[in-house]
């Protein structure tokens, strides 16, 4: 797994919010070795789950779900707390 | 044959009859054309026009339909499909298999929208149309027999020019494998894989047939047609065209990151060795050395790589794509890219179907797991990941040698051949094994594989577009809340997908323009352009629903009812151990009774005699040799 920074925090910051990030969208974040299957960005506490793929330079619309605590979350005015974790899943992206 | 006896024509039907050698065009009635359109629709109507659907699917009886989609070929974003129809040795359904690359439009610019091949040669043979001399004639084959498909496509141009395209079959056609594909394009692969169109052409004599020459065909509206092209290159560009850096072999480690991807005979959760088969780390090791397109089509998916191991190490061929990663990969436990590669070349060149023969291999590396097999039946162990081991089984199958003999015929047979435990792990649907899309991830994907018309295929529906947000629910007119779907909502998905999808066939439009999320209303709006006839988002969506309901009553005419509209047990019983999909099953028989009841179909999933009248379809029943008392009012 390779953590790497995102918006104005360095990774692992205190204030900052996981998100994890899976599948090909892995690749759209600095270079991550092939061993690996995903990649850990960190976010300011207050973040919007809707900002996330303009910080993070995703597509929206390859992002199929965002799954904040466990649980998918539909509402991308949800405003990201500390403490809270995150993950996003790709869409399918193959024939 | 002169092509030009029908030069009024705008459109026509070549038909070759093997048997007597005669050749012979017609016209296409604008009826006809209006009706079906093209590709499968048009090449199913015209295969009933030709056979029964009791034939031997490997007897001179059964036709063989090659159609070009309508739009195919003319100047519109990867509209560049072809459809093969006949009776499937695979499933003894009527099946289809389609195709991308070249072949469709050639055919299109030589003027002949339809090929009817009727009978078998003597000998070997090939067909060649000449769109430049508007001929159309036998040649002999006889040389070319025995031949790999790469060696045949090369010395077909050697004889006929460079810019020819030709659908050819290698030895696994010629020996009748069950599976056996169609390639076009010669290294530059694009192959009609699925249900054992190669066999068909193989059981005819039949090596090749070879288009060339000709003229693209004129749009009636060419500025309307700029215009609509226009405006749907900018969701092109944006969601599309990024994705083919990596081709579908992008989407490998995506799809094992959600559950998607099968692993270990679909017994697994998770593939520890994902992150070395994705395209991203073909690419990155320097395997990938170009790119390459279908007609008209500006994603450039297709991928060309150096093999590294097997018999043309060093060798440019056809990349891996997802489903192929997948079933040689994942499947068969295999994390080494190269000989994955490999087996993609050597399929491509024996002529064999990659996802059923990952399958196949599978099930037989299961099979000798468990002691079903042994040594000496196999000729050689056949242990989980072992490259060399699935490279020996390729050659086997497509030589029907040994152990080949029997998984050459499919994993249905070939489970029948090895006990009733063998059943137990045979994944298939209707006779055609499973791709790589598990529909304990998807399960709207379970309900669109049961009741596939050629068997379980994934792109008879793609609903896990809808399911993933990735298309528009409303352009299809889906009621269901996709954030909250049930069984119905599932079920709604299925049909309204596989209508879509039919649409697409009839139209030879690339299914990945899903990912431009290219509408009906556009698909419409193109064939007004394109022919200048009044066509709407509804006239499309009802003919991919008439194309759809014809094919299930082909298939009920040949007894296929509820019994045969499931999966296999392990898909419905076991769930996936570990992973995003873990502990997930489809409810296969609740979302079947919204299906049917959707579709207007009754509780054994016959067409009622009301679905077949409102789809003008009343006509088949006694065609097809249905008796009308057995469907419901």
């Amino acid at each position: 797994m390779r953590s790497v920074p995102a918006g104005e925090l360095k990774s692992g910051a205190p204030e900052g919010v996981e998100v994890q990030v899976l599948g090909h969208l892995i690749y759209y974040l600095p270079p991550v070795s092939r061993e690996e299957t995903k990649a850990v960005a960190t976010v300011p506490v207050g973040t919007a789950l809707g900002c996330l793929p303009g910080l993070l330079d995703i597509p929206h619309f390859e992002i199929q779900s965002y799954v904040v605590n466990g649980q998918a979350v539909t509402d991308l005015s949800r405003v990201l707390g500390r403490g809270d974790t995150v993950v996003l899943l790709p869409v399918i992206s193959s024939g | 044959m002169n092509l030009n006896a029908a030069e009024t024509a705008q459109t026509r039907a070549v038909a070759v009859d093997a048997t007597t050698r005669s050749i012979t065009c017609s016209p296409l009635e604008d009826a006809v054309r209006r009706r079906y359109l093209g590709g499968s629709y048009l090449a199913t109507h015209l295969w009933l026009e030709s056979s029964r659907l009791e034939v031997d699917p490997l007897s001179a009886a059964n036709a063989l339909v090659i159609a070009p989609g309508l739009l195919t070929g003319f100047p519109i974003i990867a509209a560049n499909r072809t459809s093969l129809v006949s009776k499937s040795p695979q499933t003894g359904l009527l099946s289809e298999s389609t195709v991308g690359g070249f072949f469709g439009a050639k055919m299109k610019a030589a003027g002949v929208d339809a090929l009817v091949i009727k009978g078998s040669f003597d000998v070997p043979s090939y067909i060649i149309i000449d769109g430049d001399s508007g001929t159309v004639e036998v040649e002999d084959a006889g040389a070319l027999w025995g031949q790999d498909i790469f060696r045949t496509f090369e010395v077909l141009k050697e004889r006929h020019g460079e810019d020819l395209d030709a659908a050819v079959i290698g030895p696994a056609g010629e020996n009748g494998v069950y599976f056996a594909a169609v390639i076009f394009g010669g290294i530059d692969s694009r192959a009609a894989g699925r249900t054992g169109m190669g066999a068909v052409m193989g059981s005819k004599n039949l090596k090749a047939v070879v288009v060339r020459g000709g003229k693209t065909p004129k749009p009636a509206d060419r500025e309307g047609l700029t215009q609509a092209m226009r405006e749907f290159m900018v969701q092109v560009r944006e969601r599309a065209i990024p994705w083919g850096k990596y081709g579908t072999s992008g989407g490998v480690i995506s799809a094992e990151a959600i559950g998607d991807l099968p692993v270990d005979n679909w017994r697994g959760g998770s593939f520890p060795g994902v992150s070395r088969i994705t395209g991203q780390t073909m690419a990155e090791q320097g395997m990938v050395i170009g790119h390459y397109s279908c007609w008209g089509c500006p994603i450039r998916c297709g991928k060309d790589v150096r093999l590294g191991v097997g018999d043309r190490a060093g060798q440019k061929s056809h990349g891996p794509e997802y489903e192929t990663i997948g079933a040689f990969g994942s499947l068969c436990m295999l994390d080494d890219p190269q000989y994955i590669a490999a087996a993609n070349d050597l399929c491509n060149r024996l002529g064999l179907d990659t996802i059923s023969a990952g399958c196949a291999v599978a099930f037989a590396m299961e099979a000798y797991e468990r002691g079903i097999i042994d040594d000496e039946m196999a000729g050689r162990p056949l242990l989980w990941g072992d490259g060399e081991a699935i490279l020996f089984l390729l050659e086997e199958i497509a030589s029907q040698r040994g152990l080949g003999g029997i998984l050459g015929k499919g994993t249905r047979i070939a489970a029948k051949h090895l006990g009733p435990l063998a059943e137990e792990f045979a994944i298939h649907v209707k006779g055609l094994e499973l791709p790589m899309h598990d529909p304990r991830k998807y399960t709207s994907m379970a309900v669109s594989y049961a009741t596939g018309n050629r068997g379980a295929c994934h792109l008879d529906g793609m609903t896990y577009y809808i399911e993933t947000g990735n298309y528009p629910k409303e352009v299809v007119g889906i009621e269901a809340d996709t954030k909250n779907l049930d069984g119905k909502g599932k079920a709604e998905i299925a049909v309204k997908m596989q209508n879509l999808m039919d649409a697409f066939n009839a139209l030879g439009i690339c299914k990945f323009m899903l990912k431009a999320q290219l509408s009906p209303a556009s698909m419409a709006r193109w064939v007004e352009c394109c022919l200048g006839w009044p066509c709407s988002r509804e006239d499309l969506l009802e003919t991919g629903e008439r194309a759809f309901n014809l094919r299930r009553l082909c298939n009920v005419s040949l007894g296929i009812t509820r019994k045969d509209d499931t999966l296999p047990p392990r898909l419905l019983t076991h769930p996936r151990p570990s992973g995003e999909a873990a502990g997930s099953l489809p409810f296969l028989g609740e979302m079947l009774n919204w299906y049917y009841a959707i579709r207007g179909w009754d509780n054994e999933g016959m067409p009622t005699l009301k679905t077949l009248k409102r789809l003008d379809l009343e006509e088949y029943p006694e065609r097809l040799g249905i008796k009308t008392r057995v469907l419901s009012p």
